[in-house]
């Protein structure tokens, strides 16, 4: 089990007129190799859940334990925590700050002490990961690149630590269709190499049934419920009442069985889709 | 980390003196804080606390709300005190130990002076606490406009604050976010010698400034578009209303600062009469 989360609780600004209950109640696990799509509106605790993955947000009650890391003893050894966990926070290029994209991408790594061999092997390998050119990028100063390359070398800032799980918070947020589709290509990439487990906050819909292997669905602090991209139809009514939609596909789906077509569940692709479609159509023109 | 600073921060309720005009909230708060300055006495500094008491009280601020405004200038406080016990002398000696002399005198008047610096904080933060920065900033524009017939410029200087005050809550969130990004890539602020502490706070300037300019640029582009020019025929949503708070406030705080006055004038003629009053 990759990440165990028992009845966390957390409260901002506690005893105060500004007191608010973030999270109430949170049960989650996450398995090993699984991607997680965290859905839910703005307010509903999803970045303060995910910032107690790694320790930003200091553990108020309840039991998280994160690869074998359990945040509840009185020492948590946080710097491994951290090399542990990437994560990548929204719009992560605010973030950048060094004279060239060499150092940025090496930040992660300097800071865990780690040989200059060592660091300039893992920045290579983060820069060729998220498809940037080393010697092209490498002595660049950040500030000079696009958005789209910007936020791929803030992600790379992250991967150069070579985290086992990676939690991205709306990696997408302000980009155009193919910068969207580059950075969720990546993070499938990353899954295949470096990492094992994937915790994704993300709004979109279609992007979550097209990526994520089980989604949990926040609401007002707690979880409303967890399932999986399949099976994200049945919860159409709910999610509407939360003011969130179900995928396109999905309601697609929903639409055709109303009409006395019933296509499977796992048409999450507008290419499975495609050919469940023609399979059909060719079944009919058979009978 | 910085949601903690308690300057200028404002506590919402719906209370007696949060629905007080703004403007004249400035203007008692300055009378109540000269008033400090004439109060030589205990007797008058109990006074003030029966005032300061009812005004914690009128505002509904947690008194713990109040007494935080006081973090900030601890240091300064006993600093003084202990400069005042050491420094001022009269009356009976109580310690004298080689150069060190510690007099009556001296002790009384550090702690005059401490409980003088105490309430001008505590009555000074409860203006900030129960006054929103806009209507501040709109009460500072309307009280310096006679400021005007000299050409000082009135409206950018409320402007700049109001921006200034707008940005800061936006700026705290930035640096914020910044700080745990960081870290997330595990930057340490806390652990090292000076130097190395101070390097470690590049990584959060660079990305602030450059997300300020980035602002300020945005703003001034909104601005535009928006045809702002200035002062010139701008007008307020939100109108200063002087009510029967305004009145009743005025008269206690006045009333006050006649008593003070009265006690300092009368000071020659009382003084046989009731001793006790100025100690």
């Amino acid at each position: 089990m990759s990440i165990v989360v028992e009845n966390l609780n957390y409260v901002y600004n506690p005893k105060t007129a500004f007191e608010k209950h973030a999270l109430i109640d949170v049960n989650l696990t996450v398995d090993e190799g699984e991607f997680l799509a965290i859905i839910g509106h703005t307010g509903s605790g999803k970045s303060t859940f995910v910032q107690h993955l790694n320790g930003l947000i200091k553990l108020q009650s309840g039991k998280i334990v994160v690869d074998g890391i359990d945040l509840t003893q009185k020492k948590v050894d946080y710097k491994l925590l951290r090399a542990t966990v990437g994560m990548v926070f929204q719009y992560p290029e605010y973030q950048l700050f060094a004279d060239t994209v060499y150092n940025d991408v090496a930040f992660g790594p300097k800071n865990l002490k780690l040989s200059s061999q060592e660091i300039d092997e893992r920045v290579r390998e983060a820069l060729n990961l998220v498809g940037l050119n080393f010697d092209y990028v490498s002595q660049k100063s950040p500030f000079e690149l696009s958005g789209g390359e910007k936020r791929r070398v803030a992600i790379a800032g992250v991967i150069a630590m070579r985290p086992k799980i990676l939690v991205l918070d709306e990696p997408t947020a302000g980009l155009d269709p193919s910068g969207k589709n580059e950075i969720l290509n990546l993070v499938t990439k990353l899954r295949e190499t470096t990492v094992h487990t994937v915790v994704m906050i993300n709004h979109d819909m279609d992007e979550v049934a097209r990526y994520a292997t089980k989604v949990a669905v926040f609401d007002k602090g707690s979880v409303k419920f967890v399932t999986t991209p399949q099976k994200l139809y049945l919860k159409r009514d709910e999610l509407v009442q939360m003011g969130l939609d179900i995928p396109t596909l999905a309601k697609l789906k929903l639409y055709l069985s109303s009409k006395g077509i019933e296509v499977g569940e796992d048409c999450l692709t507008s290419e499975k889709m495609t050919r469940e479609l023609e399979k059909l159509a060719k079944g009919g023109e058979n009978v | 980390m910085f949601r903690d600073v308690a300057f200028g921060q404002y506590y919402p309720a719906e209370s007696f003196i949060h629905k007080m005009d703004a403007r004249i909230k400035i203007v008692l708060s300055v009378l109540y804080l000269a008033g400090i300055f004439f109060i030589q006495s205990f007797f008058g500094f109990g006074i003030i606390l029966v005032l300061l008491g009812i005004m914690i009280a009128a505002s509904k601020v947690p008194f713990g709300m109040v007494l935080r405004s006081i973090k900030p200038i601890l240091f300064l406080l006993v600093f003084t005190m202990i400069l005042n016990v050491f420094f001022v002398s009269g009356g009976t000696v109580i310690v004298e130990w080689w150069i060190i002399k510690i007099t009556s005198e001296g002790v009384l008047f550090a702690v005059r002076m401490a409980l003088r610096l105490l309430f001008l904080v505590m009555g000074a933060s409860l203006l900030t606490l129960t006054t929103t920065p806009v209507d501040l900033t709109h009460a500072i524009e309307k009280l310096l406009k006679p400021l005007n017939v000299i050409h000082f410029p009135v409206h950018e200087l409320a402007l700049i604050m109001s921006i200034a005050l707008r940005f800061i809550p936006s700026l705290m969130e930035e640096t914020d976010r910044i700080i745990r990004a960081q870290t997330a890539r595990g930057a340490d602020f806390e652990s090292g010698n000076i130097i190395k502490r101070a390097k470690a706070f590049v990584p959060i300037l660079i990305p602030l400034l450059i997300g300020a300019f980035k602002r300020a640029d945005e703003l001034a582009t909104a601005m535009d578009a928006r045809c702002y020019r200035g002062a010139k025929g701008r007008t307020k949503m939100k109108i200063l209303k002087t009510g029967w708070r305004d009145w009743v406030g005025s008269f206690v705080i006045v009333l006050f600062f006649g008593v003070v006055i009265t006690l300092n004038i009368l000071q020659p003629q009382l003084v046989e009469l009731v001793p006790w009053m100025f100690v």
